[in-house]
């Protein structure tokens, strides 16, 4: 049994070894597109270029310009004199932002008895990313300005309540601390997948699946056999790319880093046996990659990459409990930013392995009717 | 026991093809069977089948004792089977394909060197040891499948149009391999669309539309050609098979290239009248001898037979 399986095991990596393209597909791709990703997403969140017209020209209204062009966000680009050119500025896509200080904002921010000091912005809400995080930089700027300059005003008691939020386990709100864990775990899932689901169509297509089913070798040993290479190589893409993640990008694991990597091996097995199923059950390596490709498309919207699972109709919900990806992302951040152990991720932990062992049944089941 | 192979009206379906129509026959041991038959006759079918790749429809049929249904694992270790595609690791050398297969069928590691050493000097490829699989010519490619095939010392083999797209030298090595192991009395069903090569046979069994229509030795089998046989070389071929029905004794004839090979109920006798026959209607006649029927005829006209009853 054991001896069959390594001699099965043992050909695969012989076979990988050879395979040149397959070696810099697992080493190249996985760390490229993590950096690439992480990169631009990054990127388009700094230096957003910005206008401001100050109507008020008030030593106040210039602190707050200089502030906000010292956040790493955003730069003050353009001072426009009108409305008309600000305007002209956002429309021609030379600023993503506008801020328009009126007239009366420092005499309005240090009377309590007027109303309100207002600033306005015009943020280019075509790009979601603009539009979504301009308002908390502006926003916090002048939670700044108030901190500075609001000293609590004589004979009036407003509460001394001061209002701020802070980022639970993200503190500087990264957006990368968000995309480089998630995206990882996918690159991850794609690797695993593609690596198990070209294992077996490949035998069907040259012919060894069938020599192999006149030998000795039992069903059993040839899919335990066959996968230990995908796992294998799937786990140390994983450290790769968990590298890359902490000494490149610096985040930090708050969890126990050998949990992490024990989820990851068990994510990696659920993954490589639904690759196994849809290997046994394809009549080729075309179709193998165009269903890899299918499932990927459903597993990225439905594994909480692209919207959290919470959001999702009940229908959506329901498809994100099979999802290997799905609980393995959401272990992972848990441990990576949480600092969760076990005991907390345990229904992920379950849902791994009912997948696992469903996986298995289907290849196993799927394995017996190619052969009557 | 004395029968390698038993079956009984062995059918396979596929949908609604009947690929193999419930044959029943039987192979003894130490025998070479050639199984022939145009493509589409069901010979790979039954092969497989008797592989135990395949489960049949219906029927039954046991392979050195063995129900192939009921116990095909049972045949694992005594059967060789080589699949009509090359179905080895091309990414893999000659050597590391048979360490492969090797280990699979649990040869004792003490054995396991020499009996390699061995397989690679009877299939001439000793010095294509570390040469990748996938770039070994294609006789050479067959021989290693075979080399495969034998690691376990199988006593019966199944070869599945092993010389198909093999160049003729390859073909006389090859056959010179099953020659050998046929004298260490390794029995071995080989299908194969050359008569040539079911001629090298001891038994050889014709195939058409899924069905056995005929099973002897070649020497029985050729003598089913329809009467005597007579070779014409004529550079009118056309006009001769047009007028050759109005012949005296004639049964049939088919063409070969540049020759006619015409049956005849005597041949001796015919051939001075075919002669004048065809001097008298202006067509020449280059060569004209009495000729053996070989294998080939006698499954041409088997097999037009078989076509005229099938059809309404």
């Amino acid at each position: 049994m054991i001896s069959q399986i390594l001699n099965i095991a043992w050909k695969e990596f012989l076979q990988i070894r050879r395979d040149r393209f397959l070696i810099i597909f697992l080493i190249l791709a996985p760390t490229l597109q993590l950096i690439l990703i992480s990169h631009n997403t990054a990127r388009g969140l700094s230096d957003i270029a910005v206008a401001a017209l100050d109507q008020d020209q008030t030593a106040l209204s210039h602190e707050f310009i200089q502030e906000l062009d010292a956040t790493q966000e955003m730069v003050v680009r353009f001072w426009p004199q009108t409305h008309q050119q600000l305007r002209d500025l956002l429309d021609s896509d030379k600023v993503q932002v506008g801020i328009v200080i009126p007239a009366g904002f420092e005499r309005r921010f240090n009377s309590p008895m007027e109303a309100p000091a207002q600033i306005q912005a015009l943020v280019d809400g075509s790009n979601i990313l603009v539009g979504g995080n301009g308002d908390p930089v502006i926003s916090g700027v002048l939670g700044r300005l108030i901190a500075w300059h609001v000293q609590e005003p004589p004979g009036l008691d407003v509460g001394g309540v001061q209002v701020y939020s802070r980022a639970l386990f993200n503190p500087s709100y990264n957006i990368q601390w968000f995309i480089i864990p998630s995206t990882l775990a996918f690159i991850t899932y794609q690797v695993a997948l593609v690596l198990a689901a070209t294992g077996f169509v490949r035998e069907k297509e040259t012919g060894t699946l069938e020599q192999l089913m006149i030998t000795p070798i039992r069903r059993l040993e040839l899919i335990i056999g066959k996968s230990i290479p995908p796992i294998l190589l799937s786990v140390l893409n994983f450290l790769l790319l968990m590298a890359v993640q902490t000494w490149g990008y610096h985040i930090p694991i708050r969890g126990d880093f050998i949990q992490l990597l024990l989820l990851a091996i068990l994510a990696i097995i659920a993954i490589v046996g639904l690759g196994t199923v849809i290997s046994i059950l394809t009549q080729n390596q075309q179709q193998a990659v165009l269903l890899v490709f299918l499932i990927a498309i459903l597993e990225v919207t439905i594994s909480g990459y692209m919207l959290p699972v919470e959001n999702m109709p009940w229908l959506m919900r329901g498809f994100a409990q099979i999802s290997a990806l799905q609980h393995f992302m959401t272990a992972s951040l848990a441990i990576i930013f949480r600092g969760a152990d076990f005991s907390m991720i345990l229904p992920q932990i379950l849902a791994l392995l009912a997948i696992i062992f469903s996986a298995s049944v289907i290849a196993w089941r799927a394995f017996n009717r190619y052969i009557a | 026991m004395m029968e390698a192979i038993v079956t009984q009206k062995l059918r396979r379906q596929f949908r609604k093809t009947v690929a193999v129509k419930d044959i029943s026959f039987s192979i003894k041991q130490g025998d070479i069977f050639g199984l022939i038959g145009p493509d589409g006759a069901g010979k790979t079918t039954t092969l497989r089948m008797l592989a135990g790749v395949l489960k049949p429809t219906s029927g039954q049929a046991h392979v050195l004792g063995e129900d192939v249904v009921r116990n095909p694992e049972a045949l694992r270790d005594k059967v060789g089977y080589m699949p009509q595609h090359f179905s080895l690791y091309g990414d893999l050398s000659v050597l590391e394909n048979l360490q492969f297969f090797a280990e699979i069928y649990s040869t004792p590691r003490a054995k396991r060197a020499d009996r390699i050493a061995r397989l690679l000097r009877f299939a001439q490829l000793e010095q294509f040891a570390d040469r990748p699989a996938a770039k070994l010519s294609g006789g050479m490619k067959k021989k290693l499948g075979l080399a495969c095939a034998l690691i376990h010392n199988p006593r019966l083999l199944l070869l599945d149009e092993p010389t198909n797209g093999v160049d003729p030298v390859s073909r006389r090595e090859f056959w010179d391999i099953l020659s050998e192991l046929h004298l260490q009395g390794v029995t071995i069903l080989i299908t194969t669309p050359y008569m040539d090569e079911a001629e090298r046979c001891n038994q050889v069994g014709l195939m058409f539309r899924g069905e056995l229509i005929e099973q002897g030795e070649p020497e029985a089998l050729r003598q089913l050609a329809p009467g005597e046989m007579l070779a014409l070389y004529t550079p009118e071929l056309a006009r001769t098979e047009a007028i050759l029905p109005e012949l005296p004794g004639y049964i049939a004839h088919q063409v070969y290239g540049d020759r006619l090979h015409i049956f005849v109920a005597d041949a001796a006798a015919t051939k001075p009248r075919l002669t004048a026959f065809l001097q008298a209607r202006g067509i020449p006649v280059q060569a004209l001898y009495v000729d053996e029927p070989r294998l080939e005829e006698a499954f041409i006209h088997l097999i037009r037979q078989a076509r005229t009853e099938t059809q309404p």
